[in-house]
């Protein structure tokens, strides 16, 4: 057995809700293509060179660098190091729910999906192999798909304020106080770097709105009407610390890339959880593990 | 001046003035955000569409916030055992239908014009005292109102401003108020008056389950309400006076700043309005911003409208395109209407009303439809006026009404969404015939950007249709 754990930060441009699950710039969500970037591609990167990834600057704060990676393997039972830096890629994946119309509450599935290990360096594919909705029909588009279908897709537990989500992304704490006072730190960190860009219009317009959706983790404690227990914190402060946990998928499918001894006629099992979603850098965080049944080893 | 309501039926009908008025807004600000230009093919610099783009993101908060409000006001009318209701008239209509108020109902584009008519909307009363009809607010006053410290009176209490005294009764059979703040607050008056009167126990008859709520003060257990504070949005419950007090400070709060602390101000709508206003002013006088979009787009002739202010689509792919819209508008206030009704429901077929009717009616068809429509040709003619393009006419064929029996509801649901899904089939048959229009031409793309929009519009209402029948065992399942 192949046994790869992987983690890293996540690179996704879309538009959020109530924008529609096309939209190309945002407009009423919380997530926006700002002036000078590119239209919103709504796919998940794994990579810092796939094509679609815009890496923001962050400043002085710092924060997310796409990159997902393998922190540690074994191979039949043994550590197996060479693979340690080795990157995971899912291959033009989207997260997919489309309001409400395809799966409830945000349990999401993930839309083709077809996971890539590459070399540490350079474009070698060691491992490919893609998991169907529908193995009769590999082609069927997911609003096709039966609840069973998708149900093996979707992700199964919320869970907010997640110490295991601070934890990977090196949160100081995932209570509420905490989140809050990062994006205020990152509001800080912005608004220095906005004072750089004096030369530059369309930097300092995108940095602009950035620093003002930083500020509405506030809004609600000034409404007068609001009493107490009405305080909530809003999302783009919660989400850096709420996980999506239970993805677990025998994927089912053709492997296109077999460079390590994998056997190719069992399912091989992907297990992760996604969160620390950081909507002013459009990123979040990915921890979980591919394993991949082997040949036997050469006697 | 108003004089005041003391009986059940005046403040009924003031709640039913108000509701009115809220999805009247709501749907005029729409309108103006849905012609905004927002993709970098349009022409403006990214600098300016930056703005534009944040301007449109003002509007559609202020909108969300509408919809709140028209939630309170339903809730606070079937709260004194009034009836919800959705009915509205066609726009446009005269500048007199709300009385001395000024406010002048219709469809407009997005430019300077339309903004300050929205900012007057949402002025505070004094403000706009001894403004004659449509005209705009001073906006030096305005500013001087949203930048500064609370010295015009924007903190001011609003029980202290208006006390608690009984007043005379009054006849509510026109629109007898001079602004929107003056309505709230002789309904606020009317809700003291009558608690007063008759004791809050004989007031307050609705029941509680009849209304709707959610957001960071709801009571809702499950479903997707509880997240409504996500989108600034508050919906709560009313069953005493202090409820009623408080959803009409909110309103009042929201829109037009009264009793908001300084920190809240800028995000109010007179402040947020205020602010796009002078910017507008600044970068785009010519509203080359908007798209050349028609006033009042109709798909037909209404009898209850000034003929001489709409404008009737005359090309008929982009009337097809325009029904779509209507019909998704109105079956997402048939869907609504059912959420305030005393039929009997399962909580899990309000969740699942409130997920089919809030999120994806919403954002998946009624946006996306009216985006579309903005860039599609209002006539056949070939020789253009200015404005040329069509737009959302959020038409309604007559009152919007409750299904009348319960056993039928679903299943009359179903029709509606598969008549949809049937109109975009129909729709999409005929080519595409927005290849030519400007900038629907991408690299690496076969298909227009219209109508790629359209079929992805086509797959979710077909999902939708599939998933409601699975769902309510209308036919068959989907297991």
């Amino acid at each position: 057995m192949l046994i790869l754990n992987f983690e890293g930060y996540f690179q996704m441009r879309m538009a959020t809700d109530p924008d529609p699950t096309d939209d190309k710039r945002g407009v009423s969500g919380y997530t926006f293509a700002l002036a000078g970037e590119p239209d919103l591609d709504a796919k998940i990167h794994f990579q810092p060179d796939e094509p679609g990834v815009w890496q923001r600057e962050l400043g002085a704060s710092g924060g997310p660098r796409v990159g997902v990676k393998v922190t540690s393997a074994t191979r039949h039972g043994s550590a197996a190091p060479e693979l340690v830096g080795t990157r995971v890629a899912f291959v033009d994946a989207q997260i997919l729910e489309h309001n409400g119309i395809l799966v409830r509450n945000d349990y999401f599935i993930i839309h083709p999906f077809r996971v890539r290990l590459l070399a540490a360096d350079g474009d070698d594919v060691l491992l490919e192999r893609v998991d169907w909705l529908n193995p009769d029909d590999p082609d069927m588009p997911e609003n096709d798909a039966t609840a069973t279908m998708l149900t093996r897709r979707q992700a199964k537990k919320f869970t907010g304020n997640s110490q295991a989500v601070a934890d990977a992304t090196g949160l100081e704490s995932p209570a509420n106080v905490a989140l809050i006072a990062n994006r205020l730190e990152r509001r800080r960190s912005l608004m220095a770097l906005q004072a750089t860009k004096t030369d530059d219009p369309i930097a300092f317009a995108a940095l602009e709105s950035r620093i003002e959706q930083l500020a509405i983790v506030e809004r609600w404690w000034e409404l007068s009407v609001n009493r107490g227990q009405n305080r909530v914190i809003d999302r783009r402060a919660a989400q850096l610390a709420l996980q999506l946990d239970g993805w677990n998928i025998d994927m089912n499918g053709t492997v296109a890339a077999n460079q390590l001894g994998a056997v190719t006629n069992y399912p091989w099992n992907i297990a992760f959880w996604m969160g620390g979603w950081d909507g002013d850098a459009l990123c979040g965080y990915v921890k979980g593990t591919w394993t991949i049944p082997l040949q036997p080893p050469a006697p | 001046m108003h004089h005041g309501i003391s009986t059940r039926a005046e403040l009924i009908d003031a709640l039913r003035v108000a509701a009115e008025l809220e999805h009247q807004l709501m749907a005029q600000y729409l309108f103006a955000a849905y012609t905004l230009k927002r993709y970098t093919y349009e022409g403006l610099e990214p600098v300016l569409l930056e703005r534009v783009r944040r301007w449109a993101s003002s509007i559609t908060l202020i909108v969300r916030q509408e919809m709140e409000h028209l939630g309170l006001a339903l809730n606070l009318l079937s709260s004194i055992g009034g009836t919800p209701s959705f009915t509205r008239p066609n726009m446009p209509q005269k500048a007199d239908y709300y009385g001395q108020a000024g406010i002048k109902l219709e469809l407009t584009r997005g430019d300077l014009e339309t903004i300050k008519r929205f900012q007057r909307f949402e002025a505070p009363d004094n403000l706009v005292q001894g403004l004659a009809p449509g005209q705009p607010v001073d906006q030096e006053a305005a500013l001087l109102w949203c930048d500064s410290e609370p010295i015009l009176g924007s903190r001011l209490d609003l029980t202290k401003l208006l006390g608690s005294k009984k007043l005379k009764a009054a006849p509510v059979t026109s629109f007898g108020w001079s602004s929107i703040q003056e309505l709230y607050q002789t309904i606020h008056n009317g809700f003291v008056t009558l608690s007063e009167a008759m004791g809050e126990r004989n007031l307050f008859v609705g029941k509680p389950s009849l209304q709707i709520f959610g957001g960071p003060g709801g009571r809702q257990p499950t479903g997707s309400m509880d997240d409504l504070n996500q989108y600034g949005v508050d919906l709560i419950g009313v069953t005493n006076l202090a409820g009623a007090k408080q959803a009409i400070a909110m309103i009042l709060e929201q829109g037009e700043g009264i009793q908001a602390k300084p920190g809240y101000l800028p995000w109010t709508h007179f402040c947020l309005f205020t602010h796009i206003r002078a910017e507008m002013e600044q970068y785009d006088p010519q509203g080359l911003c908007a798209r050349p979009v028609v006033r009042n787009p109709m798909t037909t002739r209404y009898p209850d409208v000034p003929q001489d202010e709409v404008t009737l689509l005359t090309d008929p792919v982009t009337i097809e395109v325009a029904k779509l819209f209507n019909g998704s508008y109105e079956l997402m206030l048939l869907m609504l209407l059912y959420l305030y009704s005393d039929n009997v429901k399962t909580q899990e077929q309000v969740n699942g009303m409130m997920d089919g009717a809030f999120f994806p009616l919403m954002t998946m068809f009624v946006r996306p439809l009216a985006e579309v429509l903005t860039e599609l040709p209002a006539f056949t003619e070939t020789t253009k006026g200015e404005l040329h393009n069509a737009g959302p006419g959020f038409e309604l064929n007559g009152d919007v009404l409750l299904v009348p029996t319960i056993d039928a509801t679903w299943d009359l649901f179903q029709e509606r969404i598969d008549v949809l899904a049937a109109g975009f089939d129909a729709l999409l048959a005929g080519g595409d015939p927005w290849l030519d229009l400007p900038n629907q031409k991408e690299e690496g793309e076969t298909s227009s950007r219209i109508r790629r929009r359209l079929e992805y519009m086509r797959s979710n209402m077909k999902r939708l249709a599939f998933d409601w029948r699975a769902h309510w065992n209308i036919g068959y399942s989907s297991q």
